[in-house]
C-alpha cells in the first residue's frame, strides 16, 4: 500500500511532533494530494514571501509550545497523501486552522517564573558536565542552528549551549518588528517562554525556537546522556584551544572548567551604546533592544499612556522600529543623515523611506547628533550638536551592534579582526583546529565578496548550521557560500528585501517600471493605477524627492561586479537576486532587471 | 555606468542620476520593454534537499522535521522512522510496531513537546476533514498559479 514515506509540512514546513505518531497509529490512510498553503512550499503566489525567513534558510520554525491554559485546540489537519508504487510516498500536510491566541495575564505563577529567570541554571558549577563533546559558546540563533546541525548529523551527540541570557534560544528579528503588534506586551514579555507573534505570512509563532522541555537538563549531561543542554546565566570567559578546555563563569560569580571535543564561538552581538546617553541609560530611561528583556522594559514604558519615544539611529533596525512603535507612542526618529536609511539606500529611495515613516506619524529629526542627555522628573532632555533640545519619555538606541567576543578572544589569545571585529575564521568558519565561529562573532572569508562580518539573522542561521555540520562531520569541512538576506518593513505599504552588500557608498543602478514611478503631486492625488510615467521629468527627479518610486530593483556595484541586490516593494524574487549575486558580472544590467518582472506586482 | 546604457535608440528607457556625484543611476522603462525576454539566463536554482534525498535515504537535517530528530526522543524517532521508511512489509511499517512503541514511550515523558494523548480523537476527525478541505484548496491554488 504505502511504499515509502516522506513528509512535507506546510505552513512553517514543520511536522508537529505528535503528528507522526498519530499518522502511524491511524494506519496512514491515503488521501489525495493537496496543497493547503502555497506560500512555503512553492514560494509563489502570495505577497510578501520572505525567502530568507522561511525554512529553506532558517532553522525550522518552532512549534508554538502548548500554551498553559489549554484552551487552544491545536487542530492539526494531516493529510496523508500518496503515491505510486515506487518512492513517492506520503506527504503530510498540516494546517493549523485554529490558533487561538492565549491572553496571558501576570499571575503569581508567572511572577515566579520571571523571578527564576534572574538566577543561573544550573546554579553551581558542579551542575555542569566535566566534558562536552560539542561546546557552543552563546545561546542565540547561530548556536541554536549549530546545535540542530550537530544533533542531526550525530544523534548521540552531547551538546552544551552556554548563554548569558536566562531565556532559551529565541529569534531576534521580531524584537524590532512584529512583536510590537502584540497586545499586553509588557506583561507577556515577562514570560518569553510563552511569547508568540504573528509573522509575515500570518502564522502565529513562538519567539523561542524550542520550549525549555526540548533541552536536556545539564545534570543529565553530566551522566553523558546524549542531548542538547543549556547553561543559562553562564558565560564562557576563556578557551584553551590547545587543551580543548573552557572556563565558564556564572552571573553569580561561580566558575567551572570543562573540556570539549569541538567548540563553536557564537556569542552574537551586543547593541552599540551611545556615549552621551550613558547616564540616562543608567537611570533606566534609555535602552537598546538587544534582548527580550529589553522589549519588556520598553513595553512597560509605553504602556503608561501616550508617551514620546526617541528612536535614535537611521539604519534598518532604527527605521523599522520607529515604524513599529508608531501605533503605540509618539515617535521622534533621530538620525545623523539627511534621510532614514541613507547609508543603505540611494537618495531617491531614502526619500521614499522618509515619506513612508511620515505617513505612519513618525516625526523625523534628521541631521542630528545627540551630544548630551539629562534625566529629570522621569523625562529625558536630549541636546543635539546643533544646539537644539528634545524632551522625551524614553530613548531607544539603534546604533548597530558589535560582536560580543573581544574579551573571550583576548583571554584565549585568539585573533580578532582589527576593522570588522569578530574572530578571524577561514572560509570553512574555523579559527583553530577544533574551534569554530559563526554568526555575528565570525569574521569569515567569503569566496565571492572577500572578508566580511555580518549581523543578519539569515547569516546566523546559515553559518551556524554550516559550522555545526563541519564540527560534526568526519569528512572534509565545507566552505561557507551562503549569501545572506535581510528584510524590513516600514508600515504596510513599504517593504524591502536585500542580499549582499547594501551600502550607499557603492555606486548603484536602480531599475523601475514606468507605472511604478510617478511625480509626487500625482502620486498624492491619484488613487492607484495607470499613471503615465512620462509625466515624471528629469528636472523633478533631480529636485530630490519630486518623483515617487514605488517598486523596483537596485544593483549595488563594486567596479563592474554586482555585490548587492535590493528588492524594493518587490517580493518572491530573492532566489533570483541570489543567483544574480552569485554570478556578479553582467554586460547590461537592464537585461538583468528584466528577469525580475518589475512590471508585475507579484 | 554598466547598466541601462546600451542601444538608446531602440528603447523607451530614460536614465537619470539621483545624486550629485552621479553615483546613483535610475533607469525607468516601459512596461512593454520590461516584458520582452531577457538576454540573460541564469541557471535554475538548486533545489533545497527535502526529507528524502535523491538516493532514497533520509535527510535528518531537513527543516521539515522541526525538533523531531534532534530533540529528546530523537534517536527513538529515527529508529521508528527509518524502520518505516525502509519497511518492505505489507502494509508498510507493520513490522515497526515495537520501535514505535519505544518512541511513543519516550514522547509520553515530554507532554509539552509531543502533545497530549487526547489529541488522538481530533486526529481522526482532522484527517477526514482535511481530505475534504484540501481538495478545495488544491483547486484554488492551481488556479492561482495559472
Amino acid at each position: 500500500m504505502l511504499r515509502a514515506i516522506s513528509l512535507i509540512c506546510v505552513e512553517g514546513k514543520m511536522l508537529r511532533r505528535s503528528d507522526f505518531l498519530k499518522l502511524f497509529r491511524s494506519q496512514c490512510s491515503v488521501h489525495s494530494s493537496l496543497k493547503s498553503d502555497p506560500t512555503v512550499v512553492s514560494g509563489v503566489g502570495v505577497k510578501n514571501v520572505r525567502p530568507g525567513t522561511d525554512v529553506s534558510h532558517s532553522p525550522p520554525p518552532p512549534t508554538p509550545p502548548p500554551p498553559p491554559p489549554r484552551s487552544r485546540r491545536a487542530f492539526t489537519l494531516i493529510t496523508a497523501v500518496t503515491f505510486t508504487a515506487s518512492l513517492a510516498g506520503i506527504y503530510l500536510y498540516r494546517k493549523r486552522t485554529q490558533d487561538k491566541e492565549d491572553a496571558v495575564s501576570l499571575t503569581s505563577a508567572e511572577a515566579g517564573e520571571s523571578e527564576a529567570r534572574t538566577s543561573c541554571s544550573p546554579e553551581r558549577g558542579d551542575g555542569l558536565p566535566a566534558h562536552a563533546q560539542f561546546l557552543l559558546v552563546g545561546g542565540g540563533t547561530a548556536a541554536f542552528a549549530a546545535m540542530r546541525a550537530v544533533r542531526s548529523a550525530r544523534p548521540d551527540a552531547q551538546v552544551l549551549l552556554v548563554s548569558p541570557e536566562r531565556v532559551p534560544p529565541y529569534m531576534r528579528p521580531p524584537l524590532t518588528k512584529e512583536i510590537w503588534r502584540e497586545p499586553d506586551l509588557a506583561e507577556r514579555a515577562l514570560s518569553p517562554e510563552l511569547l508568540t507573534f504573528r509573522q509575515w505570512n500570518g502564522r502565529r509563532r513562538s519567539l523561542l525556537y524550542e520550549p525549555l522541555a526540548f533541552y536536556t537538563p545539564p545534570e543529565r549531561l553530566r551522566d553523558a546522556a546524549p542531548g542538547a543542554g543549556l547553561a543559562l546565566g553562564w558565560r564562557v570567559v576563556a578557551l584553551d584551544p590547545a587543551e580543548r578546555s573552557a572556563v565558564l563563569e556564572s552571573a553569580a560569580g561561580e566558575r567551572a572548567k570543562l573540556t570539549y571535543d569541538e567548540c563553536l564561538v557564537a556569542s552574537g552581538g551586543r547593541p552599540k551604546r551611545i556615549g552621551a546617553l550613558r547616564d540616562v541609560a543608567a537611570a533606566g530611561l534609555s535602552l537598546a533592544l538587544g534582548s527580550v528583556d529589553d522589549v519588556a522594559a520598553l513595553a512597560r514604558v509605553l504602556d503608561g499612556g501616550r508617551r514620546t519615544v526617541a528612536v535614535i539611529g537611521g539604519g534598518p533596525p532604527g527605521a523599522e522600529l520607529a515604524a513599529a512603535l508608531a501605533d503605540r507612542a509618539r515617535v521622534v526618529h533621530v538620525y545623523r543623515e539627511r534621510a532614514p536609511l541613507a547609508t543603505s539606500l540611494p537618495p531617491n529611495l531614502a526619500a521614499e523611506a522618509a515619506r513612508a515613516l511620515a505617513a505612519l506619524g513618525v516625526e523625523a529629526a534628521p541631521g542630528l547628533e545627540i551630544v548630551g542627555a539629562t534625566a529629570s522628573g522621569g523625562r529625558v532632555r536630549l541636546t543635539t550638536a546643533d544646539g537644539g533640545a528634545l524632551e522625551v519619555d524614553a530613548v531607544v538606541e539603534c546604533a548597530g551592534t558589535e560582536p560580543d567576543v573581544e574579551r573571550l578572544a583576548g583571554a584565549s589569545r585568539l585573533e580578532t579582526h582589527p576593522k570588522l571585529g569578530g574572530l578571524v575564521v577561514n572560509a570553512e568558519l574555523a579559527a583553530r583546529s577544533g574551534l569554530w565561529a559563526a554568526g555575528d562573532s565570525a569574521c569569515f572569508y567569503d569566496e565571492a565578496l572577500g572578508r566580511r562580518r555580518l549581523d543578519r539573522h539569515d547569516h546566523a542561521v546559515a553559518s551556524g548550521r554550516l559550522a555545526g555540520e563541519n564540527m560534526a562531520s568526519e569528512g572534509r569541512p565545507r566552505a561557507y557560500g551562503h549569501q545572506s538576506m535581510f528584510w524590513s518593513d516600514l508600515g504596510p505599504d513599504l517593504g524591502y528585501e536585500a542580499i549582499g552588500e547594501i551600502d550607499s557608498k557603492l555606486p548603484t543602478v536602480a531599475v523601475f517600471c514606468e507605472d511604478a514611478v510617478r511625480e509626487a503631486k500625482e502620486a498624492a492625488t491619484a488613487a492607484d493605477g495607470a499613471a503615465d510615467g512620462a509625466a515624471a521629468d528629469e528636472a523633478a527627479a533631480r529636485a530630490d524627492g519630486g518623483v515617487r518610486y514605488e517598486r523596483g530593483v537596485v544593483f549595488y556595484l563594486r567596479e563592474s561586479r554586482v555585490v548587492g541586490v535590493l528588492l524594493w516593494n518587490l517580493f518572491n524574487r530573492m532566489h533570483l537576486a541570489r543567483q544574480v549575486l552569485a554570478r556578479g558580472e553582467f554586460e547590461d544590467l537592464f537585461e538583468v532587471a528584466k528577469l525580475f518582472a518589475l512590471h508585475e506586482e507579484d | 555606468m554598466s547598466g541601462g546604457s546600451g542601444e538608446p535608440n531602440t528603447t523607451s528607457r530614460r536614465t537619470w542620476s539621483v545624486s550629485e556625484d552621479g553615483k546613483h543611476t535610475v533607469v525607468v522603462a516601459s512596461r512593454s520593454e520590461l516584458s520582452t525576454p531577457s538576454t540573460v539566463s541564469l541557471p535554475p536554482p538548486e533545489p533545497a534537499p527535502g526529507l528524502i534525498l535523491p538516493d532514497g535515504s533520509i535527510n535528518w537535517g531537513c527543516p521539515c522535521l522541526g525538533g523531531m530528530a534532534t530533540g529528546p526522543c530523537g534517536t527513538q524517532f529515527r529508529d521508528a522512522f527509518s524502520c518505516f521508511h525502509y519497511s518492505e512489509a505489507e502494509p508498510k511499517g507493520s513490522d515497526c510496531y515495537e520501535k514505535f512503541s519505544v518512541m511513543q514511550e519516550c514522547m509520553a515523558q515530554y507532554p509539552e513537546l509531543y502533545g497530549k494523548d487526547d489529541d488522538d480523537d481530533e486526529l481522526a476527525a482532522a484527517m477526514e476533514e482535511s481530505a475534504a478541505t484540501s481538495e478545495d484548496s488544491t483547486t484554488k491554488d492551481e488556479k492561482k498559479k495559472l
